[in-house]
């Protein structure tokens, strides 16, 4: 064989891999530093060194609902001087949150709000399949190589789940290069100095300003049957609940506002089922489910402006409560 | 194990480094023991499947030749695998006719049956010598580049390639190695990109209106073409570089200007196995002009066949039997423009093709070819974009068609041929989806 030809084949390996890494690590792996929100938070939990913080954790009816800096303010008027921070996820749910457990408690925060709402534990809308494959794929892809799960957590996933969930550093450098065009898009746009609206959503939790528009009746109204069964849901809820006490941190949970109109869709036997299950964690519990009138909605229980400002006076007011009354 | 999956290539590394140390014998030996080891990874036990049709075509050739009971040897070989063949794939048709059967499939089983068929139809025809060594067809039968999507091969020009012990040299390395990343750009740039936007459409036609299901049916002939030329590049680029050589499967297929010329180039080497091993048995053209226009419904028919048991398919060869009866029955003026209009006539015949191809449902597919042939509802900037794109098509053909760009490119000098690698390499990379798309050929 003639050497030149193997010789090309060589280079041409070898500079392609180096232009893989340059590229991986110099254009795909800031992008996603500065955009995605699983690694920000999981670089949040390692390096947040905060002695005094308390978490919020909830969809995006916490995203809506609490202002994490006002009810900071809040407590530091009270004489508590706590840093909060609202760790939301639109359509979060437990089955999924759990993953960042070991995570959240190794941060050691002193309370953890949880905001639940009926939706989260209604066997038909949160099945397992429900979504979840793209959604556990979305979170938690970029951080498998972080995550760690406990035998109990492990049970709770399949194969394919768990695949998702933690993969190699091999297939995770492979799995980045789907990010090469929108992380090119966003550099350019950073050399242009054009605004772009893939922020680090990290930095935006703490003040967010919702339009001040509402509907009468909410349109989306989702099923919300809560049986009494021991879906994977609960599990995962009252494991998580479980474990946070268990390793000395305090939980809170508070139940979101509905609009009027949706909460009177909800049959008695699910709110039962529901404060049941609250009951259940042994944590501190707040049913605020009719907290806000329907002028403080925009749907079936996203809340505005108005609605914003009233619910997290009352939900700094029930930390406050908790922080001077809670067993030391 | 496909072409798209990186074991692919660590083997034939692995076939690349241990290859040029060793003898002749050993060689084929070694290449037979890693297309078997491949096969059952991929397939399990249905390896069986590939040693009956290896030892029954071997022994049943060897027995043709002697002279004695040819034809009912060649009955029983073809008994033993058309048998098979229908057994295993046809068997799910007639589990969808509520007949439960089996309904498993052993990879590349279509394949590697015509593969020896076409060695004991060659012997019985006196145009090929039976191999004394069973160790030889074993490696032709199942030779790896080619068992799960073709081409299909021909014994005598395997067979003669393996008299001589396998060199592997610079000019077929750096020629192979351009048909595969080749092949793997055509797969993984355009054949995976367009797979989600076609599957999306042909999930469920009846959701789309004429715009979708044409756009849809373009995208499908383009995703189709690209897929399996693009496998077939990278078989015979694999080849290549083991130090085989194979025709082409494909001449630039949809520049054909008529149905007959879309044959030639399209699929070569199932197209050429169906002319001489049925289409010219059959009587060809040689018996008048009904029995031609029969010849070729009933070549294209089983055509069709070969591909599946569903129905789609049955009317997809009988419907490409009819294009070449109409293609012989009307004459063509000999006029450019003449010549112009009846190769868009033939696109436009060959997607509609497509359409009947990719739609397996009878109900959705009555749905579809009344979208496509009389569309409803087109927007006039898409129909300005289709004019200029059959424009462009025109105007290019003779460009790409007369040039040879593997031979081009294969042929560079080393220090241009590794800028071509690296830019090739990293668009394949790049491109290479996260989840692996099967090549469409490989399920037949």
């Amino acid at each position: 064989m003639r050497n030149p030809v193997l010789a090309a084949i060589i280079a041409s390996i070898f500079c392609s891999i180096i232009m893989i890494l340059l590229l991986t690590n110099t254009v795909i792996d800031p992008y996603l530093k500065a955009t995605n929100w699983s690694i920000n938070l999981f670089d949040f939990y390692e390096n947040n060194n905060e002695v005094n913080k308390i978490y919020i954790l909830g969809d995006s009816l916490a995203q809506m609902g609490i202002d994490p800096l006002a009810t900071g303010d809040y407590l530091k008027k009270n004489n508590e001087s706590f840093k909060v921070y609202n760790l939301h996820y639109a359509g979060d749910n437990p089955y999924v949150r759990i993953v960042e457990l070991a995570h959240m408690a190794r941060s050691k925060p002193k309370i953890i709000v949880f905001c639940p709402q009926y939706r989260w534990f209604s066997t038909l809308y949160w099945t397992p399949s429900w979504g979840f494959y793209p959604q556990l794929e979305d979170r938690y892809s970029l951080v498998a190589d972080k995550t760690i799960l406990d035998p109990y957590t492990r049970s709770l996933f399949n194969k394919t789940q768990l695949d998702l969930i933690q993969k190699d550093s091999l297939n995770l450098f492979f799995y980045k290069k789907r990010y090469l065009i929108p992380s090119l898009q966003f550099r350019i746009y950073e050399a242009l100095s054009i605004n772009n609206s893939a922020m680090p959503r990290i930095t935006n939790f703490n003040r967010e300003v919702w339009p001040v528009y509402w509907i009468k009746k909410p349109q989306d109204t989702p099923n919300c049957e809560i049986i009494e069964d021991n879906n994977i849901q609960k599990k995962a809820f009252l494991y998580m609940t479980r474990y946070l006490k268990g390793q000395g941190i305090h939980v809170i949970i508070i139940n979101m506002p509905y609009h009027p109109d949706y909460l009177r869709t909800i049959s008695n036997e699910s709110k039962n089922n529901y404060s049941n299950l609250m009951n259940e964690t042994g944590c501190s519990y707040y049913n605020l489910d009719s907290f806000c009138s329907d002028l403080e909605f925009f749907d079936y229980g996203h809340i505005n402006y108005y609605g914003r400002q009233n619910l997290t006076k009352e939900v700094a007011e029930i930390i406050r409560y908790e922080v001077t009354n809670a067993p030391k | 194990m496909l072409p798209n999956e990186i074991n692919y290539y660590l083997i034939l590394l692995f076939l690349l480094i241990i290859i040029p140390l060793i003898s002749r014998e050993r060689q084929i030996v070694f290449l037979l023991v890693s297309s078997y080891i491949l096969y059952i990874v991929s397939n399990s036990y249905l390896v069986f499947s590939l040693v009956f049709v290896t030892v029954l075509t071997f022994y049943c050739g060897r027995l043709i030749y002697d002279k004695n009971n040819r034809k009912l040897y060649l009955v029983l070989a073809l008994l033993g695998c058309l048998g098979q063949l229908s057994f295993f794939k046809y068997s799910g048709f007639l589990a969808l006719q509520g007949v439960s059967i089996f309904t498993f499939l052993a990879l590349g089983l279509s394949y590697f049956t015509f593969m020896a068929l076409s060695y004991v139809f060659d012997i019985y025809r006196g145009k090929l010598r039976p191999t004394n060594s069973l160790i030889e067809y074993a490696l032709f039968v199942s030779f790896f580049p080619v068992i799960t999507s073709g081409p299909i091969l021909r014994a005598v020009d395997f067979l003669n390639q393996i008299k001589s012990r396998i060199v592997i040299t610079s000019k077929d390395l750096q020629l192979g190695l351009t048909l595969i990343t080749i092949g793997l750009i055509l797969k993984l740039l355009i054949a995976d990109n367009l797979a989600p936007f076609v599957d999306a459409i042909f999930s469920d036609p009846t959701k789309f209106g004429s715009q979708a299901i044409i756009l849809g049916t373009l995208a499908f002939g383009i995703q189709l073409y690209f897929d399996f030329a693009g496998y077939s590049d990278i078989a015979i680029g694999t080849a290549m570089i083991l130090g085989f050589k194979f025709s082409m499967n494909f001449n630039n297929p949809y520049f054909a200007m008529n149905p007959s010329d879309f044959w030639r180039r399209w699929n070569i080497s199932l197209s050429t196995f169906l002319r001489d091993y049925l289409y010219i048995p059959l009587g060809g053209n040689r018996k008048g002009t009904l029995r031609t226009y029969l010849n070729l419904i009933v070549t294209m028919v089983l055509c069709g066949l070969w591909h599946g048991a569903t129905w789609n398919f049955l009317i997809w060869g009988g419907y490409h039997g009819c294009l070449l009866c109409l293609h012989r029955l009307l004459p063509i003026p000999n006029r450019r423009i003449f010549l112009i209009i009846i190769m868009l006539l033939t696109q436009y015949f060959v997607f509609l093709g497509w359409l009947i191809f990719r739609v397996n449902n009878l109900d959705n597919l009555i749905y579809c070819l009344r979208m496509f042939l009389v569309p409803t509802g087109l927007n006039f900037f898409y129909f300005i974009i289709g004019l200029l794109a059959v424009s462009i098509f025109i105007l290019s053909r003779d460009k790409i068609a007369n040039n040879d760009w593997v031979c081009f490119i294969g042929s560079m000098k080393p220090i241009y041929w590794f800028i071509y690698m690296v830019i090739a390499i990293n668009v394949i990379y790049w491109s290479w989806p996260v989840r692996v798309t099967k090549f469409i050929y490989a399920g037949f």
